[in-house]
C-alpha cells in the first residue's frame, strides 16, 4: 500500500506558566509515523499522552514546533492555506460543540460545499441527500438543528460534513469516546464501511483499547508524547512487546473475569514538564533496569512490530 | 411519534389564546406605540410644541387634552414631541457603546496577547469612574447638550460589551464548530463572523435594551439638573423641572411628563429583562 501521511520527527511545543516562571512542555517529541493510503491507523495512549496534540497538529490547527508532516508526497506548510487544510479533516470528541447550534444540518453540509464551490445550485441538493445518504442519516433530517439530534446523529453529521471536502485522510479524535455503547457501535461500523466504499484512510485516535482493536489496521502506542510501539493490530494485541502496552492490555476488564488495576507504578504518568531520563516509561515499569535510566531506547523492529524499549529482545 | 408533537403544540398554542397576555407583551406593545408617537408626532401633535398662549397653566380641556404650561404650551403637544427627542438621545446613547464595546471585545478576543490585554486596562480605569460626576465634568468641559451625554455614556458604557464579547468570543473560538469550520476552508475573519459573532450580539442585544432604561434615567436626571438638553427644547426631564415649582397647584404638569418617564423606563425593564431571561434560557439549553 501506498504511503499517504508522512510524520517525520514531529514535535509540538506550549509554554505553560505565567511570566517570569515559562516552561517549555513538549506534548508531541519526535514521533515519527506512516499512514498508508486506504488504511485505518489507531493511536492509543493515557490521557495527556500527546495524542490529541498530534490530532491537532496533523490537520492543521496546531503548528508544529519542528519536524515534518507530508501528505501525498507534497510538504505541508506550518501554516497552510484553505486547499491544504480540506485534504486532512477532523471529527472531534463532541459532536454536541462542533456543530453550530444555530445551522440546521443542511447548512452545516451546504458551508463547505460553498467555500470551495464544489457543486453548483443543482447540484448543492444532490449532494447535500448523497452525503446523508454516505452516513446512513434519513433525509429529513436535513432541517433539523443539532439540539434535536442524539449524540450519533450528530456525529454523523460532522463525518457527513467532513466527507463534503472529499479529504485524503480523516483523523477522528476520540471521536465515539462521547457517545453510548450502541452509538458507538455504530459510528465504528460506519467509519469501516467508509474506508470500504469510499477508500478512505482514517486516523483513529482513542483511549479504548477493545475500540481499537475491532477497527484499527495498525495501531500506534504513545507514552509521554512519544510512540512506544507500532504495529499489525493483531500482531501486536496478541504479542504486545512494550511493558507499557502488556500492562495496559492487562487492565482491559474482561466478562466474567476479576477487574484487574494495570501491574504499573502509580497511576498517574510523570509530568511532560518533567520527563524521566533515559527511557521514559522507567518510573512505571515493572521490570526497569539501569540502562533505563541512562539510555533512551530507539524505536526498533522485532517481529512484525516496531518497539521502543531495551527488553524487547527478550520478549 | 409526530402525531404526539403535534398534540403538544396545538394545546400550547390554544393555551396561549386563553391566557391574558404577559406583561413583558404589554411592555412591548406600549414601546411600539411610543415609537409611532414619537416619529409622528409632527402630524399627530395638535399643536407646535413651542406655540405660546394666554391660556397658561389650564387644567386638561377640549381644547388642550393635557392642559397647558406656564408658557401656555400645550403639553400633550410637548410631551409627543419630547418623546422624538428622549429617544433620539438614548437610542444613540445606548447604541454607541454596543458598537464600540462589541468592536473592542471581539478584537480583543480573538487577538488576545497584548490587545487583549491593553483593553483590559482601558476597561479598569474607566470602570473606576463614577457615571454622574464623570458627566458633570464632561458637560461643565464639554458644555451641556447631547454630545456631553452620548460622550459619558460611551466612554463608560462600551466596558460591560466589550467583556461580555471577549468572554463569548474567547469560549466559542475553540469550540469544535469554529475549529471544523476552519479545516473545510473559512478564513479566520470569516468564520468570526458567521460563527462566533452571532453568538455574542444575541447577549449584547439582550444588553442594549436594559441601557436604553439607563439612558433615559440619564437623559431625564441631566435634564432635570438643567444640564441636558438646550431650555425650551421639549424634553420629558426638563418638563418635569420646568414644572416642578407648580406641582403643588397644577400637579398635572409634573404628573404627567413624570408619569411617561416612569411607564418608560419600566416597559424598558420589562421587555430587556424578558430578553435576558431567554437569552439565559437558550445558552443553558445548547
Amino acid at each position: 500500500m501506498r504511503t499517504l501521511l508522512e510524520v517525520e520527527d514531529l514535535r509540538v511545543d506550549f509554554t505553560v506558566g505565567a511570566h517570569g516562571r515559562r516552561r517549555r512542555l513538549r506534548a508531541v517529541d519526535g514521533v515519527d509515523l506512516v499512514v498508508r493510503e486506504g488504511e485505518i491507523l489507531g493511536l492509543v495512549g493515557e490521557s495527556g499522552c500527546g495524542k490529541s496534540t498530534l490530532a491537532r497538529t496533523l490537520v492543521g490547527l496546531q503548528a508544529p514546533s519542528g519536524g515534518r508532516i507530508s501528505l501525498g508526497g507534497d510538504l505541508l506548510p506550518r501554516r497552510r492555506p484553505a486547499a491544504v487544510r480540506k485534504r486532512i479533516q477532523m471529527i472531534f470528541q463532541d459532536p454536541g460543540s462542533s456543530l453550530d447550534p444555530r445551522h440546521t444540518v443542511r447548512e452545516a453540509l451546504l458551508a463547505p460545499l460553498r467555500v470551495h464551490r464544489l457543486a453548483d445550485g443543482a447540484g448543492e441538493e444532490a449532494r447535500v441527500r448523497e452525503l446523508m445518504g454516505l452516513v446512513e442519516l434519513p433525509e429529513r433530517l436535513l432541517d433539523a438543528k443539532p439540539r434535536s439530534l442524539s449524540g450519533g446523529q450528530r456525529q454523523r453529521v460532522a463525518i457527513a460534513r467532513a466527507l463534503a471536502v472529499e479529504p485524503d485522510v480523516l483523523v477522528a479524535d476520540e471521536a465515539v469516546a462521547a457517545l453510548d455503547a450502541s452509538a458507538t457501535g455504530a459510528i465504528l461500523n460506519l467509519l469501516a464501511d467508509l474506508r470500504t466504499s469510499l477508500g478512505l484512510t482514517v486516523v483513529f485516535i482513542s483511549h479504548d483499547l477493545s475500540v481499537v482493536r475491532g477497527l484499527c489496521d495498525r495501531v500506534a502506542v504513545m507514552y509521554l508524547g512519544r510512540v512506544v510501539e507500532l504495529g499489525r493490530t493483531a500482531e501486536i494485541f496478541a504479542r504486545p512487546r512494550h511493558p507499557y502496552l502488556q500492562a495496559l492490555l492487562a487492565a482491559v476488564p474482561r466478562v466474567g473475569a476479576p477487574i484487574a488495576a494495570p501491574p504499573l507504578e502509580g497511576d498517574e504518568p510523570p509530568s511532560l514538564l518533567d520527563p524521566p531520563s533515559g527511557c521514559r516509561f522507567r518510573t512505571r515499569c515493572p521490570a526497569a533496569f539501569d540502562r533505563c535510566v541512562t539510555e533512551e531506547p530507539a524505536l526498533v523492529t522485532r517481529g512484525g512490530a516496531l518497539v521502543a524499549c531495551h527488553l524487547a529482545d527478550r520478549c | 411519534m409526530s402525531q404526539a408533537v403535534a398534540g403538544v403544540h396545538a394545546s400550547s398554542r390554544s393555551g396561549r389564546r386563553m391566557a391574558l397576555p404577559r406583561f413583558h407583551q404589554v411592555a412591548a406593545v406600549v414601546l411600539v406605540l411610543v415609537a409611532v408617537v414619537a416619529i409622528a408626532a409632527p402630524w399627530l401633535a395638535p399643536y407646535s410644541p413651542s406655540a405660546q398662549s394666554l391660556d397658561q397653566i389650564r387644567p386638561p380641556s377640549g381644547a388642550h387634552a393635557l392642559g397647558t404650561d406656564a408658557l401656555g404650551r400645550d403639553i400633550l403637544s410637548r410631551m409627543m414631541y419630547a418623546l422624538r427627542t428622549d429617544l433620539l438621545l438614548i437610542v444613540p446613547a445606548a447604541g454607541l457603546p454596543m458598537v464600540v464595546g462589541t468592536v473592542v471585545g471581539t478584537l480583543a478576543g480573538y487577538a488576545g496577547g497584548v490587545l487583549d490585554a491593553a483593553v483590559r486596562w482601558i476597561a479598569d480605569v474607566f470602570q473606576g469612574l463614577p457615571l454622574y460626576i464623570f458627566l458633570v465634568a464632561l458637560v461643565a468641559a464639554m458644555g451641556r447638550g447631547p454630545a456631553s451625554l452620548l460622550v459619558a455614556f460611551t466612554a463608560l458604557g462600551w466596558i460591560v460589551y466589550a467583556r461580555l464579547v471577549r468572554t463569548e468570543v474567547r469560549r466559542i473560538k475553540t469550540a469544535g464548530f469554529v475549529e471544523a469550520a476552519y479545516l473545510l476552508g473559512r478564513s479566520s475573519p470569516q468564520v468570526l463572523v458567521q460563527h462566533v459573532l452571532p453568538h455574542a450580539l444575541k447577549q449584547t442585544a439582550t444588553y442594549f435594551v436594559l441601557d436604553l432604561g439607563m439612558a433615559l434615567q440619564g437623559v431625564a436626571v441631566l435634564s432635570f439638573f438643567n444640564l441636558g438638553v438646550k431650555s425650551g427644547t421639549p424634553e420629558l426631564g426638563a418638563m418635569v423641572a420646568d414644572a416642578q415649582i407648580f406641582i403643588r397647584s397644577s400637579t398635572w404638569m409634573v404628573a404627567l411628563p413624570g408619569a411617561a418617564i416612569v411607564v418608560l423606563g419600566v416597559c424598558i425593564a420589562a421587555v430587556g429583562d424578558h430578553l435576558s431571561s431567554r437569552t439565559r434560557g437558550e445558552s443553558d439549553g445548547r
